[in-house]
């Protein structure tokens, strides 16, 4: 019945795609298992371009499919959840791209436009 | 497909953030500044870059290290709104006006922090940030720029919870002349709503009417104006002279033979009205003054208003002090007589109005004469006994009303048969409530509205009379003494009364309020301390300086730290209900 229930709830998955969001704690071993690349994003509430980023640019379709080939994704708020001190910010939303052993690829600062952020990603994939 | 991208773009466009790779460092888009402009008044705001816009509630001002300066009001700019959120688009710039709590004479150096949080129309939100001012502030002139005037007062950070008499104090301070006279001449008529005017309103009437016929609805109005007027000029004398003197003239006029004489005099009046004898000015008087033209009433009236608003002066104790707390600090005699005159002028407005249809309504001579005149003359008798109720003991007042009730009663034939229905009705039930209170007299009681109460409440009232004895003030009389007090009693709650022998209201409030059982229970918490400043020697007045007291009774509440609650501090009498609510906000 659970194995049921699973294989469902991964086919409604695939079938809803959506961005891959991992918590922070197994984000590296994650990463390093599947040899991704870890994105995370810094958001604070009320912040529209961190509004801009999850509603509108994580949920397009060309998004989805270029980043859950190489990325995963980690959420942190930064009122509320602990952030790591490599991490630095002093604007939200920022993007930390970071390798499985924390080394930081690129550091992005504010809103991405859908077309930027591709190549962004693509840049990234293919290095 | 088409339909989906049709839905996306619309998602998209109702988006406002534009999105672009450049932004702002922190630096750029925010620059904060602030300086002390001449008037001591601090100019801060944030300059703000391009596409940025601050949120309008986390821009906030606060000082630190503030030597007793602390900020009054800040002028800020209108905000618009942005995404559900009020935020600033354009720079926004801010005046602060700062206050003292202290009298300070240095310049002091003041940190004013300016906290604030904005985002990027391109797509980010900056972190909340904070910058911090060292500003030289010159705390005396800051007193004349916040307040146009010298005056070392302090000024209460939240109105709601100022006194009365602060309340109209700080009015004065803060406004210009205009509008504080207007304000003023609300405070009267919102007086004027108060039964401490009921006793001048038969003394106009009567006055008026006395003056017989050929009364014009001119010359009544006339006559209520100098009545007003010179009712407005005492209490401009009074504040005027206070103001000059530092004198207790409110005091003054409520010690007993003053009552006693005001009594008398209302007396006569009232058996005047009833016809025995005629009020006449010495003839020598009137035929100097009628050569000027037919003004004697007018003399008469003059003097009545004038004495009529001493009468009524301790009713209204404590608006009067903040009045006269003001002249007396400011030196201000000029401006403060205005504020008095024009606070009495707005008082007087309904008593005109009273005079006027007194004059108009006024009815030809005949049988309806002698029973209005009676009227007014059982009224100039209430007035009398309730000046009185002050100084004699409640039980003696209180026979002298049922004796009045029941005579008056009688006078209107409530054992008479053919008595019209409705004056029978009247005069039956002032029989009925006369007597009761005459009883009521013969069994000890002392409540007007419940005469008859020792009826049910026996036991209540003999365990208030022992526990009456109870309640006990420790007696000061100099500020040193007062100070080893406090000093003894830290850590605990502190009552200070201010009192003195001659002071009337005061003896109101022992025998009402703190005679009242919840009262004294309450007051059990408090650690009670009485300044008798009867003697009015130099260690008194002194006293009575320290604490700001224009005139017993003034009561002063200490905190557990012995800071005095200036907000809470009560002038003149107060109702036992209202005490205990007062008491229970401490």
């Amino acid at each position: 019945m659970k194995k049921i229930i699973l294989i469902m709830s991964l086919l409604v998955s695939t079938l809803f795609a959506d961005i891959r969001w991992v918590d922070m704690f197994d984000a590296y071993d994650v990463a390093k298992s599947e040899n991704k690349i870890v994105m995370i994003m810094l958001s604070r509430e009320g912040c529209p371009g961190c509004e801009y980023m999850t509603d509108i640019v994580f949920e397009n379709s060309d998004v989805m499919k270029k980043f859950n080939k190489s990325f995963i994704a980690v959420h942190l708020d930064i009122q509320t959840d602990f952030i790591p001190d490599y991490l630095n910010y002093f604007a939200t939303p920022t993007l930390y791209f970071l390798t499985d052993e924390k080394k930081v690829l690129k550091k992005l600062v504010g809103a991405q436009k859908i077309k930027q952020f591709l190549e962004t990603l693509d840049n990234l994939a293919t290095k | 497909m088409n339909f989906l991208s049709k839905i996306l773009f619309t998602i998209v466009m109702s988006y406002t953030v534009v999105i672009a790779g450049d932004f702002l460092m922190p630096n750029e888009a925010f620059k904060p500044y602030a300086k002390v402009l001449e008037t001591q008044k601090i100019e801060a705001g944030v300059t703000i870059g391009e596409d940025i816009y601050l949120y309008a509630e986390k821009l906030k001002f606060k000082l630190k290290n503030s030597h007793g300066i602390s900020i009054k009001s800040i002028v800020s700019p209108k905000s618009v709104l942005h995404q559900d959120s009020q935020v600033y688009v354009k720079s926004p710039n801010f005046i602060i006006t700062l206050k003292t709590d202290k009298k300070l004479s240095e310049v002091k150096d003041v940190t004013l922090v300016l906290s604030y949080q904005g985002c990027s129309e391109v797509g980010l939100c900056y972190e909340p940030s904070k910058k911090e001012f060292t500003l030289k502030i010159d705390p005396s002139k800051l007193d004349e720029s916040s307040s146009n005037k010298k005056i070392p007062e302090k000024v209460q950070k939240n109105t709601q919870e100022v006194s009365q008499t602060d309340m109209i104090a700080n009015t004065i301070k803060s406004e210009n002349i205009l509008i504080t006279l207007l304000t003023f001449f609300g405070f009267g008529l919102l007086l004027a709503m108060t039964p401490c005017v009921f006793p001048m309103i038969p003394i106009i009437s009567g006055l008026i009417i006395s003056q017989g016929e050929g009364l014009t609805t001119k010359k009544a109005f006339a006559l209520s104006l100098v009545y007003v007027l010179s009712m407005a000029v005492a209490y401009t004398i009074a504040g005027v002279l206070a103001g000059l003197f530092g004198a207790n003239i409110q005091a003054a006029l409520q010690t007993p033979w003053v009552i006693y004489s005001f009594s008398f005099v209302f007396v006569a009046l009232a058996f005047s009205m009833f016809g025995f004898y005629e009020l006449k000015l010495p003839d020598a008087l009137v035929t100097k003054v009628s050569s000027t033209g037919n003004r004697s009433g007018f003399v008469g009236v003059a003097i009545m208003g004038f004495l009529s608003a001493l009468i009524v002066g301790p009713c209204v104790a404590a608006p009067l002090a903040g009045a006269l707390v003001y002249i007396g600090q400011t030196g201000d005699a000029v401006f403060g007589g205005m504020a008095l005159f024009s606070m009495s002028i707005g008082m007087g407005v309904p008593l005109i109005i009273v005079g006027v249809s007194a004059g108009k309504f006024m009815p030809k001579p005949g049988a309806w004469m002698t029973m209005v005149s009676a009227i007014f003359g059982v009224m100039m008798l209430l007035v009398a006994i309730w000046m009185l109720e002050k100084i004699v003991d409640p039980s003696i007042t209180m026979v002298l009303y049922s004796i009045l009730g029941i005579g008056f009663s009688l006078f209107l034939g409530v054992f008479e048969k053919d008595a019209h229905f409705f004056k029978h009705s009247v005069a039956m039930i002032m029989f009925i409530y006369s007597v009761s209170l005459f009883i009521g007299f013969l069994a000890g009681a002392s409540s007007l509205t419940q005469p008859l109460g020792f009826l049910k409440q026996k036991t209540v009232i003999s365990a208030t009379a022992s526990e009456a004895k109870k309640m006990e003030f420790k007696v000061v009389k100099s500020i040193a003494e007062l100070d080893t007090v406090l000093e003894k009693n830290k850590g605990k709650k502190i009552l200070l009364d201010f009192s003195a022998e001659w002071c009337t209201a005061c003896k109101e409030l022992e025998n009402i309020t703190f005679s009242d059982p919840k009262v004294i229970e309450k007051m059990s918490e408090f650690v009670l301390v009485r300044a008798d400043i009867t003697d009015n020697t130099a260690d008194e007045k002194a006293l009575s300086k320290e604490y700001g007291v224009f005139g017993p009774p003034v009561i002063i509440f200490f905190d557990k730290d012995s800071k005095v609650q200036k907000s809470k501090t009560i002038v003149g009498f107060i109702e036992p209900d209202e005490f205990l609510i007062h008491l229970n906000s401490l």
